[in-house]
Formats: structure tokens, C-alpha cells, sequence
């Protein structure tokens, strides 16, 4: 394999939204501008078929006192993983991209006004605005090549390069054709947009690895490639479920206008009786692990009833739910005759996955490593799902480009040990005759995550057992490890970067010593108040993983 | 399994191919038929039927597999809380589009599937084509069409 190479201003990974909004706000601030996409952008990632909800902040809706949606956030699922200041600042923002996103062509009105409707509680403000966003990536993509940004699609990212402490460019590999083709890219600013980390944990139905409820080629490559290269990832430690239909993962849980009932019809929380589009049930959100815990108790299924929605109410969330791209689970309720106004529908909580937990920013988007910025799903210490891909997108861009025109000349990347290394693991792995699939290494790296890093226990003998297993899984792979073409060698680099994610995780989750939200630890089941506004972060210097606690920015 | 192509429709014009967010297909030769090459890496998302120029003739379709099956209940699990005495189970999940009793088949049918029935949700509107569930209340502001139909654009690709 001999690189192929290409140089630019600001090197964009993943062509998601967080990815092109960061190429555009980059090449609006002059700089020669690549995006690396792994699969092809106008439909990859996340948002590829859409989405619904836009989190924003309008001040002719809200009132003038920000401090008050601020509020709104921080009590809300999301807020305890903030830095305060990254909140401020993305909801100072939101609303300017919401209206660039509504004169590009992406329907942020569809009711004519800037509607906030669902996903609240009962008295509160509303912050998620109700948008149409099915046709938004082929909007955004449009919109990036008139900036003059060129995109590379089937190239995904494998590695940064960093030398002496700044980011000089990157290693991928093309995957267009059947034979792989490494490729070299010399940059003066990296920005990572890949997305949630999905297969770490196991799929919602067994054996079906791609039954995730976000993009199932989205694995935790900007979290792995930015721990490798000695970036800080923070609240690593941290599982985050989604719930949605049992066994066809879904994302959008706040799109279905429903009472969550248990088997006798009855409303398991106290929220609403009929639910209306103002006001979804929102008891899921506040009980996180409701379904889980409705199941092992006995007490469940616990269902979505959408009985006593009115029918214009299920007119406007079928309508919602094609705009936020669950068309494949429409036609499916339409082929199988399930009935939303007669049928109730059982719903499960989903495996973690990692969204909100990664790559430690600052305020101008950048990680722990000069010029290597990160936004969207993969940053740790914020998350606003598509709304916080593309105001933080936006902002990495800007400063990704103003950092560019600083640095003079690109580094010799080329010259990086980094590139050599990869060449040969790669090399090795597509002419090994015999070998372990990608396949096996995943499914193993997934039943570890979820018996020695799980959601239900762990503890410092579980997590100590299961950080050594994986280890020996990561040295077995490295070994055995075998692809014939550049498809399975791709899927075979998104396994090791799982990996490199799953580590991070147990080494956090080993260190906070407490149970907090979702991290319960059998060996300290209380939470530690002197540990309630601490960040946890995690970095690897000459080998080994360093963790460190800091207080959380309020 | 997931994406089944039907050859006699499709025209290989190659679209599918391309966007498939998790790479499904083969992308073969300008022209050729896709390959659906590795079906369990299907994430189910329809970005493939919503693209494909032929899908009104049927080129392409997606099949959830059984795992995937949306477990529900109806009218004989209510109140009680479990099945009514002759059913025995407790789900009443048809894939494939046999009616319930007491409840009309709306979309399974070759006949209901031309004349549209069924697609309401998501086949007709693209750019340019939005629909609201009622256009009356909604009301929708008029928007630009953009490009072709079905366009992938290969003209910010490297080669
Ligand atoms: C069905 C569904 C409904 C949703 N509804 C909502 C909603 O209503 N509101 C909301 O706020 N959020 C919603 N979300 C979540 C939202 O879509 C994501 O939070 C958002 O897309 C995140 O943007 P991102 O740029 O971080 O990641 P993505 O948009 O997922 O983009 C990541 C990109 O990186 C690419 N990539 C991955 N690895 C590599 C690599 N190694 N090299 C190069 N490229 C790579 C991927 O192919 C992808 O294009 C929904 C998600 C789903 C699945
Ligand atoms: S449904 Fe989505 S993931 Fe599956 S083949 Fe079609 S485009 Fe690819
Ligand atoms: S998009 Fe439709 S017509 Fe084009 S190759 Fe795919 S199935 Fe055939």
C-alpha cells in the first residue's frame, strides 16, 4: 500500500451535519476545505433520512432572559454533562443557524411560524423546535459544494497525525473501489464529525449488529482516533440508553404522540392521560430506564399507546415521523396492519451507545491537541443531538479556518512513524489467508462491553477483569485480523477504533468510584457529593491512559 | 435480504448504490444492477427507496427481516392485560400484510399499492413536493426544486 496524497487548509472528517456545517463556516473564512466522508454524504450519518426536533433558543418566542432556557437545558437528560459556558454559547447561536438552515431550503417553519411543540414537560418552555428536515443533507451538501468545499465520499478517516503536540493531517483509506487505497492528507486544522459510537454495546436483537438506533456506520472514530493521538475524552464513564420499538432500533422516541401504558392500559407516569402534539408523555425522558426496569420487575411490556391520540394529532406525528426519516418503520406498521389507533406498540430501552460522551472541547470547538477540533455526537462535555452538530459544527469550522491562516506551511505528515505503522497493520490484514472477520471481533468486543462495562453492574473486580479480556481481544485482532477488500478492511478499522472507545470506557468507569446516573457501581452504590460537579477526563501519554478530574464549568 | 432489487424495473442507474449510508451494495460498473452484497449491515434506514428514481415501478424494496418485528398488541390484550382465553399469544405481529380480524387490509394488496394506497407517508414528497398531513392547517411554504429527481452528484467527488 502506498499512500496516495492530497493536501489542504482544514481537513473535515465525516460529512454528517456537524461535518458540513464546519466545512462551509471554514470555507466561508477562505480556507481550502476537504471533507472526508466514509460513506456518501448526502445520505450518511444520523440525520441521513432526516430529523424533527431543532434545539434552539428564539428570543421573539422565549423572551429576552436566556437564563431561563439555560435552566431548561441543565435540568433536562442532557444538562449534567455540560460545561455551562458550551451551552451559553451554542444557544446564543442557535437561532442563526436555524435561520441560514430555513433560507438554504431545509423547512424550519412547516407551520408558517417558529413552532415549538412536544417534547416538554407541562408548564415549561419549550425548546425543541418542530422543523422538516427530510430533505436537509441534500440541502447542506448542495450548499457545501457552492462554498467551494470538495468532498471525498467513501473515504473514512482512520487516524490524525499529530507532531509535537499539533495536528499536521490524517491517514485514510479509500473504499470506493474493491481494492483499498490508503491515502495520506497533509492539513493544517483537523475537525471531527463522525458521529455516535454504535456496536460497542450489543444490538437490539441478537445477531442483527446493524439494528442501532442511530447510523450503524458511525463507530466512535473521531472518540478513538483523538485518544490515540493524546486528545482528552470526558465523561467516557457515562452509558447512554435510547429507548424506542422493541427490537426495530429507532431513534425519535419524541415524535410518537402516546401515553407509555403498562398491560392493563394503565399510564405508567404522571404526566398526561391524553396525549396531545403540545404535550407528548414525557415520563421515558424522566425515567430513563423505564422499559428496562417495567421488564425485569414483571410488571411489563410497557407499551407506547397512541389510543387516545386524535386523529389529527396521529396525522401530524406519522407526518413528524416521515420528516425525521423513520419512513422504513411507517411502511413496515403499514404492511404488518398494525394500527396505531387500535394496536399499542412495545418499546425497550436500547444498549449504550456513545453520544455526548468523547472528545473534550473548548469554546472555540477545539480538543486538548492544537488545530484538532471536534463537533456534533462526539464531543464529551456537550450534546444537543442535530442542533448541536450544527451550531458547534459551525463554530469548530470558523475556528478550524482562522487557525489555518496562522499556521504557515502543512507538516510533513508523511514523515509521521504513525503512517508506516498503519501501513503495515493494514497490510497485514488484507493478506492474511486465514483469520478472525471483522464479525468475530466485534460480536467479542460486545459481549465483554456488556458483561464487564454493562448497564445493571459493575464494580472494580468486574471492570478490572473485563479491561484485561479486552485488551487480550485488541492483541488477538491486531493478530488474526483478516479483510479481502476494502469494505471488510473498513469494517475491520471500525472495530479496533470500538476498541479503543470500549477501553476509555472501562478505564473512567474504574476511576469514578461512585454510582451516578446510569454508572452504578455494585462496590459504591451511593453518589459521592464531592464528586457531583466533577468532569472526568481520560488521555493516553507514551502508552498509557492518564486520567484526570476537574471541577465542571458552570 | 434487506433491500431486494427487482431486476426487470431496476435500470442500474446506480443511485442506491451510492448513498447507502452503511455501503449494503456493490457498486458495480455505470449501469450494472447492484449487488446487494452485504445485507446484514442494513440499518433500515429507506434512504435507498427514497431515492430510487424507479421506485413507482417497484425497482427496489425493503425487507425488515423477522427479528426486527414490531411486537403489539391489540383490542384482545386490553383491560386484562393478557390474551384472550383461545388465543394463546400474546402478539399479534403479521409481517407480511394478513389482515387482522376486524381490521381492513390497507396496503397489502398489488391492487392498493397502484393506486397509491398505503404510500401516503413518504413516496410522493421529495424537494419541492412537501405535503403536511393536512395541507389546510399546515400550510406549507412554496419551495424551490432542486435539481433532478434522484440526481446523485458526482461532481465533488475526487474521481
Ligand atoms: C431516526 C433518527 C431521528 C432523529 N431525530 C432527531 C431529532 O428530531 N432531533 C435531534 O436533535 N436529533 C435527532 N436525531 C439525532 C441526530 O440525527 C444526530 O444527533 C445528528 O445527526 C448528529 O450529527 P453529527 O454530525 O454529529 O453526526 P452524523 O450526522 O451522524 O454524521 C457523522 C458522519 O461521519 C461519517 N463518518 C463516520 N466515521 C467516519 C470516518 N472514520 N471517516 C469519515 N467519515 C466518517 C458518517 O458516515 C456520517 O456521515 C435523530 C437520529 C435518528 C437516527
Ligand atoms: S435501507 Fe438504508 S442501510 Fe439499508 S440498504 Fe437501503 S440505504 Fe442502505
Ligand atoms: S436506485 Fe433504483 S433504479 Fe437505480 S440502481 Fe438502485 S434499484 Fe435500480
Amino acid at each position: 500500500m502506498d499512500p496516495r496524497r492530497i493536501d489542504c487548509d482544514v481537513l473535515v472528517v465525516g460529512g454528517g451535519i456537524a461535518g458540513l456545517m464546519a466545512a462551509m463556516n471554514a470555507a466561508e473564512h477562505g480556507a481550502r476545505v476537504i471533507v472526508a466522508e466514509k460513506a456518501h454524504a448526502r445520505r450518511s450519518g444520523s440525520g441521513a433520512t432526516g430529523n424533527d426536533h431543532f434545539f434552539c433558543y428564539i428570543p421573539e418566542v422565549h423572551g429576552d432572559d436566556m437564563s431561563v432556557i439555560v435552566r431548561e437545558v441543565l435540568d433536562s437528560m442532557i444538562g449534567g454533562f455540560h460545561d455551562t459556558p458550551l451551552t451559553v454559547k451554542f444557544l446564543e447561536q442557535s437561532f442563526d443557524r436555524a435561520k441560514d438552515w430555513d433560507q438554504w431550503g431545509i423547512n424550519m417553519r412547516p407551520t408558517g411560524t417558529w413552532a415549538f411543540i412536544g417534547h416538554a414537560f407541562p408548564g415549561r418552555p419549550r425548546i425543541w423546535l418542530k422543523y422538516a428536515g427530510s430533505d436537509q443533507k441534500e440541502v447542506l451538501t448542495k450548499q457545501a459544494s457552492k462554498r467551494g468545499v470538495r468532498t471525498i465520499n467513501f473515504l473514512p478517516i482512520t487516524d490524525v497525525i499529530v507532531e509535537d503536540g499539533e495536528v499536521v493531517g490524517a491517514i485514510g483509506i479509500h473504499v470506493r473501489k474493491e481494492e483499498p487505497e490508503l491515502t495520506l492528507i497533509r492539513a493544517k486544522s483537523v475537525v471531527l464529525g463522525t458521529g455516535t459510537a454504535n456496536r460497542l454495546y450489543p444490538a437490539a436483537s441478537p445477531g442483527f449488529m446493524f439494528n442501532t438506533a442511530f447510523c450503524s456506520a458511525c463507530t466512535g472514530a473521531a472518540q478513538a482516533m483523538a485518544y490515540r493521538a493524546g486528545a482528552k475524552l470526558v465523561n467516557m464513564e457515562f452509558p447512554n440508553m435510547h429507548a424506542g420499538p422493541k427490537y426495530f432500533a429507532r431513534a425519535g422516541k419524541a415524535t410518537w404522540i402516546g401515553v407509555v401504558t403498562d398491560p392493563g392500559g394503565r399510564p405508567v407516569g404522571p404526566f398526561v392521560e391524553k396525549p396531545t402534539k403540545e404535550l407528548g408523555d414525557i415520563t421515558a425522558d424522566v425515567w430513563n430506564s423505564l422499559f428496562a426496569d417495567m421488564h425485569k420487575s414483571g410488571r411489563g411490556p410497557a407499551y407506547m399507546d397512541c389510543r387516545e391520540t386524535a386523529e389529527s394529532d396521529l396525522e401530524y406525528m406519522m407526518w413528524g415521523m416521515k420528516e425525521e426519516g423513520n419512513t422504513a418503520l411507517i411502511e413496515y406498521m403499514e404492511a404488518a396492519n398494525i394500527d396505531l389507533r387500535k394496536n399499542r406498540v412495545e418499546f425497550m430501552q436500547y444498549t449504550p451507545h456513545l453520544i455526548g460522551r468523547g472528545v473534550e472541547i473548548d469554546l472555540n470547538g477545539e480538543s486538548s491537541i492544537k488545530g484538532l477540533y471536534a463537533a456534533g455526537d462526539p464531543v464529551g462535555n456537550f450534546r444537543a443531538d442535530i442542533a448541536g452538530a450544527a451550531v458547534w459544527g459551525w463554530i469548530a469550522g470558523g475556528n478550524a479556518a482562522i487557525r489555518a491562516r496562522k499556521v504557515r506551511s502543512v507538516g510533513n505528515a508523511e514523515d509521521s512513524p504513525l503512517v508506516a505503522e498503519r501501513t503495515r497493520q493494514f497490510s497485514e490484514i488484507l493478506s492474511r489467508k486465514n483469520g478472525a472477520t471483522w464479525q468475530e471481533a466485534n460480536f467479542a468486543l460486545q459481549q465483554i462491553m456488556s458483561d464487564y462495562a454493562g448497564m445493571d453492574v459493575r464494580s472494580e473486580t468486574l471492570l478490572k477483569a473485563g479491561l484485561k479480556y479486552l485488551r487480550d481481544l485488541r492483541r488477538n485482532a491486531l493478530d488474526t485480523l483478516r479483510a479481502d477488500n476494502a469494505h471488510t478492511l473498513m469494517r475491520a478499522v471500525e472495530t479496533l477504533d470500538l476498541i479503543d472507545c470500549g477501553e476509555a470506557i472501562f478505564i473512567t468507569a474504574l476511576e469514578r468510584r461512585e454510582t451516578r446516573g446510569p454508572h452504578t457501581r455494585s462496590d459504591f452504590p451511593f453518589s459521592n457529593p464531592l464528586l457531583g460537579n466533577k468532569f472526568l477526563t481520560v488521555r493516553k501519554e507514551n502508552g498509557g491512559a492518564i486520567t484526570e478530574w476537574r471541577d465542571k464549568l458552570k | 435480504m434487506p433491500p431486494v432489487i427487482n431486476e426487470a424495473t431496476c435500470t442500474g442507474c446506480g443511485i442506491c448504490a451510492h448513498i447507502c449510508p452503511t455501503d449494503v451494495f456493490n457498486r458495480g460498473p455505470r449501469g450494472a444492477i447492484p449487488l446487494v452484497r452485504y445485507p446484514d449491515e442494513c440499518w433500515h434506514c429507506n434512504a435507498c427507496l427514497i431515492d430510487c428514481p424507479e421506485l413507482q415501478f417497484g425497482a427496489i424494496e425493503l425487507r425488515i427481516p423477522l427479528p426486527l418485528m414490531l411486537l403489539h398488541v391489540g383490542a384482545e390484550f386490553d383491560a386484562v392485560g393478557y390474551p384472550a382465553p383461545r388465543d394463546g399469544v400474546t402478539s399479534t405481529a403479521s409481517p407480511l400484510g394478513q389482515a387482522q380480524p376486524g381490521q381492513a387490509a390497507r396496503s397489502a394488496t398489488p391492487e392498493a399499492v397502484a393506486r397509491g394506497d398505503g404510500l401516503r407517508w413518504h413516496r410522493l414528497p421529495r424537494v419541492g413536493q412537501r405535503r403536511s398531513p393536512d395541507d389546510a392547517t399546515i400550510p406549507l411554504r412554496p419551495t424551490k426544486v432542486n435539481g433532478e429527481k434522484g440526481e446523485v452528484h458526482h461532481g465533488s467527488e475526487t474521481h
